[in-house]
């Protein structure tokens, strides 16, 4: 089971904060291709249940299973951010990168038959638009260790103060 | 052509077949999206005086001007057919993904004619159609049909309004559901039941474009985060549910059908009781960046697991209303009606009449025998459990659901006629379609825009109750001002029904609601998105329009004068506890206040509406048919 | 909950005194001034009598209840 290195960041969703608007969707892929659509979002919604809501995006996992599987070696993981870059001239949309994800964070494009997934909107300088847009604040771009501690401080906040209202 | 596609989509359910009717610019500019375009569609395609559960009454499905942008609640559809519980306009709001994925389709709109020999889904795959057999889907409650379709194709994607099992025995106020949310009034769900049609189900893969994306950006972007603030606090915390002790507090909370304005229970079914122990979490619409959802769960006796989102409206319906002061019957009353698609608010106000009729003797026990209760019921105020079974054999149309499935208008002639009664002097409608959770003999303003309603006595359609509520008038007289005032309040309302974007968010442009405050922004936003020219007078014009064509379309269905009317109790009957007690709407009033509504509106004394009025507003056809 | 008031204080002075016994209502409830309520917050006299946003000059009698209802459309 693939695991985060510690330094890498990715964009996390807190399922207690997220509404499952999917104003991130609209707005991830209005960046990358100039037209609002869910279906060319990096980032993606699940919804279970009316409740149990969270947004899914590359884990920036170490060892990326993505970039071992592909045949083509279309898939390149930046040692020093995580970030999945793929090779537009080598990827022939075979799928198996999507087979090796365990969270469903790469995606196939039918029309340019070219895998897409979330590169953290590393050449805007505002960083993450889905983070940006985010009416309650439940996306983050965050490392590993980074979220442990968020969840180790509220954990201690709400024994000590009560739970959150 | 920005915004839109100039295409919609016709579809046959007698001959399975489809096809394309291209719209020209102007068009779109008159009616834009929403109940105006819905109602428009309706009145284009239906066979006026048709009954409304035959194959001439067309399902009109309009989308709005905004769906699938980041604008900010803008994620709304319209729906809109000749309403079997009144036979006039039956227009309809709905929101959330079907209208996202309804955009990336490729068509602004949805005509369905027609009936089907067997249960179909019409599933619109882009621009290919499928009329899938749905016989698989009888039975599944709304939630579980989206479900089912969604694994049968396979993609998350595909987004579906549905009938559950109260459509599909035509209970007459049954509802269309997607995504949890409903077009909940006038009885859309009876109208597909009698289709055949189970659910409409859409994918669209295509990107949505704009005529100025990095303006819309930038709008949307800003009301985004003013939507975070205090102009939206009370619909995120406690939603709508916060209503109930402020109407408690003006004496105007319906209680036992109507009789009083005041519960003694109030705190018990308040939306801060609500909060405080049953919410599970808050929730939000598709493109909706406030989140006003509470979806709450019942956590003791009999009904314990039964979960559903909870507003203001059916919780008065199906709480004080019926004397019920238990939270958890009440959230398992609203899951009935949501899980088997029926309107919520006409389900209470049915089951009221039947509680008081059961208390004044002419209802018996016996008369509620059912398989599950051979011996009949208590049907008493107050009585969560037997409510509860009442709802099921509604839904059902069991024994006595047969007759309380048609609504109170109809059930109370059925029985009148039976027994030698007058039930009908307690049912609270008006042409047919139940009040909401305002009481107007102590909204006096409210009581007008109730009267004169298109659809009904609508709160959501009039507004009216603002001034009232506002202090802006004396809510317990009537005065010269009265006529302007519904006028403008529903013409409001209407602009926010058409684009549509969801009324909660009014205060997030400018941080005033007002016209001053709203149309400018909304200029902004309309020519972001196609690239026209809108001005403040153009937004105004829009919630014209489409109150007028809604009231064209009425009036070739027959309206008169007299059917602008109230339930008898708002006429005849005080209320004797609270703040609100005392009051009644005399017939001198009500005539007098729909004098000056109509001559506010440019109307004949007859409500009529004077052909020069029509070409004013840009539809000359309209002139033609049913101008004076 | 009781506030003291000078007598002849208009509901202006109410929502003064208000602010400063719960200053978390400032922006919430109240402006942040101080001086007025944000719009759909109103005062209502024995829940019979609505005062509009506007009239802060009303002036409560003797023994009259004032309901602060915060007020939503919709639903």
């Amino acid at each position: 089971m693939p695991v985060s290195t510690s330094k890498y960041r990715y964009v996390d969703c807190d399922p207690d904060l997220c509404i499952g608007c999917q104003i991130c969707e609209y707005v991830c892929s209005y960046t990358k291709t100039g037209e609002y659509n869910t279906y060319r979002s990096r980032i993606r919604t699940v919804r279970v249940d009316e409740v149990l809501i969270t947004a899914i995006a590359c884990r920036t996992c170490e060892n990326a299973p993505c970039v071992i599987a592909c045949p083509q070696n279309a898939l390149e993981q930046d040692l020093d951010t995580g970030i999945i870059h793929i090779d537009n001239q080598k990827c022939d949309a075979c799928a198996w990168c999507i087979e090796a994800c365990d969270f469903g964070a790469i995606s196939i494009n039918p029309a340019t038959k070219l895998a897409e997934i979330c590169d953290q909107c590393e050449d805007l300088e505002e960083g993450p638009q889905c983070v940006l847009w985010c009416p309650k604040e439940a996306l983050s771009l965050t490392t590993p260790d980074q979220r442990a501690q968020k969840s180790r401080r509220e954990l201690v906040k709400e024994e000590v103060v009560g739970p959150k209202k | 052509m920005f915004g839109y596609y100039g295409k919609i989509l016709h579809i046959d359910l007698t001959e399975c077949k489809h096809w394309v009717e291209e719209k020209p610019e102007d068009w779109y500019k008159t009616w834009i999206g929403g109940v105006s375009m819905a109602s428009r569609l309706c009145w284009e395609n239906i066979k006026p005086g048709c009954d409304p559960y035959s194959p001439e009454n067309p399902v009109c499905i309009a989308n709005g001007i905004f769906a699938g942008t980041p604008v900010p609640v803008g994620g709304k559809y319209g729906l809109a057919s000749k309403s079997p519980l009144t036979n006039f306009i039956g227009d309809s709001l709905s929101g959330s993904w079907f209208s996202v994925a309804l955009k990336r389709t490729g068509w602004d709109g949805i005509v369905i004619h027609g009936a089907s020999d067997e249960w179909v889904n019409v599933f619109i795959d882009d621009d290919r159609v499928e009329f899938r057999d749905a016989a698989k889907l009888l039975g599944l409650d709304t939630f579980e049909t989206e479900e089912a379709i969604r694994e049968e194709l396979a993609d998350d994607q595909v987004r579906s309004a549905t009938i559950g099992p109260s459509g599909e025995h035509m209970v007459r106020y049954a509802n269309v559901t997607n995504d949890g949310r409903q077009a909940g009034r006038t009885g859309h769900g009876a109208v597909w039941g009698s289709k055949k049609l189970k659910a409409v189900s859409v994918r669209g893969t295509q990107g949505i474009k704009v005529a100025d994306p990095d303006t819309l950006n930038k709008l949307s972007f800003d009301i985004t985060k003013e939507a975070q603030g205090p102009h939206t606090s009370k619909y995120r915390i406690l939603g709508t549910t916060t209503n109930v002790l402020n109407m408690n507090k003006l004496g105007l909370l319906p209680t036992r059908n109507y009789q009083e304005g005041v519960f003694e229970d109030a705190e018990k079914v308040s939306g801060e009781f609500l909060h405080e122990h049953h919410k599970i979490k808050t929730i939000a619409c598709a493109q909706c960046p406030i989140a006003c959802e509470q979806m709450s769960i019942a956590k003791k006796g009999p009904f314990t697991g039964a979960m559903t989102g909870i507003e203001y409206e059916c919780l008065f319906a199906n709480g004080p209303n019926l004397g019920i002061n238990d939270m958890n019957a009440i959230i398992r009353l609203i899951e009935v009606a949501d899980r088997s698609g029926m309107d919520a608010i006409t389900m209470g106000l049915t089951i009221s009449w039947a509680m008081e009729t059961f208390e004044k003797g002419i209802f018996k026990r016996e008369d509620f025998k059912s398989e599950k209760h051979p011996d009949g019921l208590d049907v008493r105020f107050g009585n969560g459990e037997a409510a509860v079974a009442v709802a099921e054999m509604i839904r059902d149309r069991e024994g006595i659901g047969e007759i309380l499935s048609e609504g109170t208008r109809m059930a109370s002639l059925i029985i009148d006629d039976q027994r030698n009664t007058e039930t009908w002097k307690w049912t609270m409608q008006a042409k047919g379609l139940e009040t909401a959770g305002y009481d107007g003999r102590g909204l006096k303003t409210f009581a007008l825009g109730s009267a004169v309603g298109v659809r009904g006595p609508c709160h959501n359609r009039t507004a009216a109750y603002d001034p009232d509520i506002q202090g802006e008038v004396d809510r317990f007289k009537v005065d010269d001002r009265r006529g302007e005032l519904a006028k403008d309040t529903e013409e409001y309302a209407a602009v926010y029904d058409t684009l549509p974007l969801c009324k909660f968010i009014r205060r997030c442009f400018t941080g005033k609601a007002d016209r001053a405050g709203a149309w400018p922004t909304i200029a902004q936003l309309v020519n972001a998105t196609t690239g026209w020219n809108f001005q403040y007078e153009d937004i105004d014009l829009i919630g014209e329009r489409a109150h007028t064509i809604k009231k064209a379309f009425n009036i070739r269905e027959g309206w008169k004068r007299a059917d602008d009317d109230l339930p008898y109790r708002w006429k005849h009957d005080p209320m004797t506890k609270g703040p609100s007690a005392g009051y009644v709407v005399t017939d001198e009033e009500l005539e007098y206040m729909k004098d000056l509504y109509y001559q506010a509106k440019g109307w004949t004394q007859d409500g009529m509406i004077p052909k020069q009025k029509l070409h004013e507003l840009g539809m000359p056809d309209v002139a033609e048919a049913i101008g004076v | 909950m009781t506030l003291d008031l000078q007598k002849g204080a208009d509901i202006g002075d109410v929502v003064n005194a208000l602010g400063k016994a719960f200053p978390q209502l400032l922006g919430e409830i109240i402006e942040k001034d101080g001086k007025s309520l944000i719009p759909t917050n109103i005062f209502s006299v024995n829940g019979e009598k609505i005062i509009h946003e506007s009239d802060l000059q009303y002036q409560p009698d003797e023994g009259d209840r004032l309901i602060l209802l915060s007020l939503l459309s919709g639903g």
